[in-house]
């Protein structure tokens, strides 16, 4: 597994700061002579010359302005001039291939129309690692039945008026798959992070959260009350020291010991495509006595030889790990989350969690689509669709992986892992790189700063079971041919 | 040639220097930071990228050794109290009738649902269900994304848009999930440093984006606009007297309040948030297709401005029978969530057939409201002149306008404050609704986290009602539901004291709001705002339903 990132070489860290430069530079001209034009009086021109059509909002006189200048430099300067390579809208199924409406714009990307015309890509976007985005099927009928059984919603909370037979049965049927004795589901993945785990800390613990844990953690963290330190990115090296400390001196000021400490970390982190070190963090976590929270949003179904997620795939027991979190929005192509643990800690989740208590159930007939693709998966259907999906699923995985690095790209992440990031760094090559995928048929996910450190933008990679060889090979091709044009090939 | 250079370069640097003057004059802030920035790009090119702590170590390898064998920590989970082990999960549906009113519980058919917001009676419309099954088959169950990131499909885009043509406004943005909607619309805008005037009875939702905008937080009494008034002016004047520069200021409230059912008095807070020059955000789960001639909601009801509010947020699993939340307003204001929402941006959308399904109800609705909202409003009103309304021994919460109510106890407000004092009332409406599911009749006993809401909500029975129902069905189980509560009360706990002790009950089930004391039924009516109050919203008596919000955080921020 790897340790540290490949580093780009020096002269493209230099161009990528000086790119950034050169964006920041243009952007304060343009607010430059906006605010001297204004200042001269010519409001009029900047209005009569404005593409934005929008009601002004947010700068009533008298009033602070509702989205500082400052705050949101980055969204007007450098955002809006790319944003066509996001929020995509798309009029099929994210199956292998994905079809978008092609949309222009005449305002400089403010906003968006449609052509009328579509376009069909190879989709290496979407978190559909094991393929049930499909529009036929056994999921179909499943889901259909469901939906007449009991409509769309059940219209309440499930502590409440809003429980069905089928949210009960897909919750034994997650702890049967999982290992554990116990499981809950709730009806968002963010809202599972985000709620659960104030139900578990408070004041006077201590969470130790991987640095680039998924939002929803961070934010159940921050409302948890509980204080929060980090440990490098999967080290489980640099996390034995952080618990060394936390154990050795107690809470801060204070110095009273930790109530409890709860480590949290991920299976596979989405943006890296790394796979947690588990059986390391494992042998960690139990000499120090702390609890461990694993959320398996991207691992779950995608690894392991019959997609049990991380514990099977680093060989340990899922008894070791204190609470298993996952989503069911990628590789069950459904939505909402779900929490395995002990009898004791879901039912203590049962009369806390306000994810539960106060939020609206799942939709019945999406319950019933989880279930039906993880009982697929567990082979319960009869059939071996489930483990082909999941061979076919590495196969892909590591076959893409193995080319773009023979390439000469620089890629992220360990093998097996379906999430593969392709290194572009410059902020300009953002854009570039999207848009000349599309141009070859291909949808990909380009993501910069923030949700990468700034000099590491990349493009992010899902590849799913859905895909043929030939699918992946013709990938390949595009890509090829787009990092031969923009000179990403910095290891070739 | 090189003095061209030399002058040009000169001239440059004028600028440059006049530029910042400029700058610095106008918001020295603005430069302090931008310097900052500069500075930390710096640091951050020749420093190493991460450092652990560097607090001096004092103790020795074998101390910390020691002390790391000595710790113990707590359990994971605390010791489960007795009510805790029992608590269970809501009754189990095994199967949802068209039209959402009846429901099989148990292998029992023909179960009355008086306990889900389905208000308009679209859970189970056939239309509904047509539409998302069309959705399913061509666009199959799950997005596989965020919206950003190939999850913006169809259906979702189309909801938006219904939305946004049909309340008016410019834009509208849907989030997959009705309780983060909230949660992530207030935080998009309120920062650290912002002030947020904010209703005691907000939903726990709210509440939630509340914490997370870490934003000063200060209350005003339930409904009571004298107080809000009180609030906002000494904040402004506060602030003025301080000086410095301006920040951000919001009042939110709800449309029609989970929590209590009274109607927010809109035109008020509208004039007042002017006045002080704050920003409106309204919470419509329970108002947006309930109020107004074609249930645009509150601003509908009371004509007000749509474009007064900044922005408004409403659940789809109400009135809209689907899962998801919307959240409406100006282009820039929605515009703005796309990037930092975070329940939006950090989450897969939802599966587009429930966006389908929330399309069909919401086209249902706008293109002919008044069968709707008419038969809605005759359910209504059979709920608030049933006996529920007037029961010895409790307190009915909320308008007569609004399709649900909750009852609670006419107890103290200490045994409500108190741990004992709420499972004892939440145990009485527990028992209520199991007795009323053996009677056929599926109602909810509200479930509170206590310790996380900001002020103590009263355990509550709460009875919703649906525009699909049988008015006949509704009074006879409305009836029911208020025999069953009486009997519940004759035999309450001792900590449960009533404040008006309730005379012996007859033993043939006789409507017992006859042998009611003759005072009683008016001092509720001033508890619940009267029926003229609820009406004629400008002349709103003094709701005294913040009685029953206990506050356990005097200081909080």
């Amino acid at each position: 597994m790897t340790m540290d990132h490949p580093q780009p070489p020096l002269y493209v860290a230099i161009l990528t700061y000086l790119s950034y430069g050169v964006l920041i530079v243009f952007g304060h001209l343009r607010d430059f002579s906006r605010a001297g034009l204004t200042a001269l009086g010519l409001r009029w021109l900047l209005r009569a010359t404005s593409k934005d059509t929008r009601r002004p909002v947010g700068n009533e006189p008298g009033y602070c302005e509702l989205l500082s200048d400052f705050d949101n430099f980055y969204t007007r300067r450098l955002y809006h001039r790319i944003q066509d390579c996001w929020n995509r809208p798309v009029c099929s199924a994210p199956g292998a291939y994905i079809t978008l409406p092609e949309r222009l714009s005449d305002d400089y990307n403010l906003s968006f129309k449609l052509t009328g015309k579509t376009h069909r890509c190879l989709n290496l976007g979407s978190y559909n690692y094991l393929g049930f985005a499909e529009n036929h099927g056994p999921t179909i009928a499943a889901v259909t039945d469901a939906t007449l059984t009991y409509g769309i919603s059940s219209c309440g909370s499930r502590a409440t008026a809003g429980n069905t037979r089928d949210h009960v049965e897909l919750e034994n049927l997650v702890a049967r798959f999982l290992g554990k004795p116990a499981a809950m589901i709730f009806g968002m993945g963010f809202a599972t992070n985000s709620t659960v785990i104030p139900a578990l800390c408070g004041k006077g613990s201590l969470v130790i959260s991987d640095t680039l844990n998924h939002s929803s953690i961070v934010q159940g963290c921050r409302v948890s009350g509980a204080k929060i330190k980090t440990f490098r990115h999967n080290d489980p090296d640099d996390l034995e020291a952080v618990l060394r400390h936390a154990i050795a001196y107690g809470q801060p000021r204070t110095h009273r010991p930790w109530k409890k400490i709860i480590v949290i970390v991920e299976g596979i982190y989405s943006m890296e495509g790394e796979i947690c070190r588990l059986a390391e963090i494992v042998a960690v976590k139990k000499k120090y006595k702390a609890y461990l929270y694993l959320d398996e949003a991207h691992s779950i179904g995608a690894l392991g030889a019959t997609g049990r997620g991380v514990c099977e795939h680093t060989g340990v027991s899922p008894d070791d790990v204190d609470i298993l979190m996952g989503t069911f929005t990628k590789s069950f192509g459904g939505v909402g989350g779900y929490i395995a643990s002990t009898p004791e800690l879901i039912q203590y989740l049962k009369s806390v969690c306000i994810g539960h208590l106060y939020a609206n159930a799942m939709a019945p007939p999406v319950a019933r689509m989880v279930q039906t693709t993880m009982k697929i998966i567990m082979g319960e259907d009869g059939t071996n669709d489930g483990q082909r999906r999941i061979h076919q699923l590495r196969d892909n995985a590591n076959y893409f992986r193995r080319r773009l690095v023979e390439m000469g790209f620089v890629i992220y992440g360990d093998n097996d892992s379906p999430v593969v990031p392709l290194m572009l760094y410059y902020p300009c090559a953002i854009a570039a790189f999207s848009r000349e995928a599309l141009k070859r048929s291909l949808a990909v996910v380009v993501v910069g700063y923030p949700a990468t450190p700034i000099i590491e933008s990349r493009s992010r990679f899902c590849l799913s079971a859905a895909h043929t060889r030939e699918d992946i090979d013709k990938a390949l091709d595009a890509i090829s041919d787009v990092g031969d044009v923009m000179g990403l090939k910095f290891n070739a | 040639m090189i003095d061209d250079a030399i002058h040009l370069a000169q001239h440059l640097y004028n600028v440059a220097i006049e530029f910042t003057v400029y700058m610095y004059q106008n918001d020295p802030y603005h430069v302090a930071v931008e310097a900052a920035l500069a500075l930390w790009v710096v640091y951050l090119m020749l420093g190493s990228s991460f450092r652990p702590s560097s607090k001096p170590t004092k103790l020795s390898r074998t101390e910390i050794d020691e002390l790391v064998e000595e710790w113990t920590p707590e359990p994971l989970v605390p010791v489960l109290d007795d009510r805790q082990k029992a608590m269970e999960m809501g009754p189990v549906i095994d199967r949802v009738e068209p039209g959402g009113v009846h429901v099989t519980i148990e292998g029992k058919d023909g179960v009355l649902n008086l306990g889900s917001g389905n208000y308009l009676g679209l859970s189970g419309n056939r239309d509904c269900i047509q539409a998302a099954l069309l959705t399913l088959k061509e666009y199959g169950c799950g997005s596989c994304g965020p919206r950003g990131f190939y999850g913006s499909v169809n259906p979702h885009v189309h909801l938006e848009e219904a939305f946004a043509r049909w309340l008016g406004v410019e834009e509208s943005i849907l989030y997959s999930y009705g309780f983060s909607t909230i949660a992530s619309a207030i935080p998009a805008f309120a920062k650290r440093g912002d002030v947020i005037v904010a209703d005691k009875a907000v939903s726990f939702p709210v509440q939630t984006g509340l914490r997370l905008s870490r934003s000063k937080i200060l209350w005003y009494e339930h409904n009571d606009m004298d107080d809000l008034e009180r609030v906002l002016s000494e904040y402004v004047a506060a602030a003025d007297e301080r000086g410095g520069k301006l920040n951000r200021r919001f009042v939110v409230t709800e449309g029609v309040f989970a929590n209590t059912g009274t109607i927010c008095d809109l035109p008020r807070i509208v004039e007042l948030k002017n006045k002080f020059r704050f920003r409106l955000v309204v919470e419509e789960s329970h108002s947006l297709g309930v109020l107004g001639a074609s249930g645009k909601g509150v601003t509908e009801h009371f004509g007000v401005d749509i474009d007064e509010l900044l922005f408004l947020t409403a659940s789809l699993s109400n009135s809209f029978a689907a899962v998801g939340g919307i959240c409406a307003g100006s282009s820039v204001v929605v515009d703005h969530q796309r990037l930092s929402g975070s329940g939006y941006c950090f989450s897969a959308s939802a599966p587009p057939m429930l966006s389908s399904a929330a399309n069909t109800a919401l086209d249902l609705v706008a293109d002919s409201p008044a069968p709707f909202l008419d038969a809605l409003a005759d359910r209504v009103s059979v709920l608030h002149s049933s006996r529920l309304r007037s029961l010895p021994g409790t307190v009915a919460l909320g308008s007569h306008r609004v399709p649900f109510l909750h009852l609670v106890l006419d107890v103290p407000d200490s045994a409500t404050a108190s741990d004992d004092g709420r499972n004892a009332q939440e145990d009485v409406w527990s028992a209520v609704a199991a007795a009323a599911l053996d009677a056929g009749i599926l109602i909810a006993a509200t479930r509170f986290n206590y310790s996380e809401e900001y002020f103590t909500p009263q355990p509550a029975l709460t009875i919703s009602v649906s525009a699909a129902m049988d008015v006949d069905d509704l009074a006879a189980a409305l009836a029911t539901i208020a025999d069953i509560v009486t009997n519940a009360l004759t035999s309450l706990p001792p900590l449960l004291a009533l404040n008006q002790p309730i005379p012996a009950i007859p033993a043939s089930p006789e409507p017992p709001a006859r042998a009611a004391p003759p005072a009683a039924p008016r001092a509720r009516a001033v508890r619940n705002g009267s029926p003229a109050g609820c009406c004629c919203p400008m002349n709103l008596p003094p709701v005294l339903a913040p009685s029953k919000l206990v506050c356990r955080h005097p200081n909080l921020p």
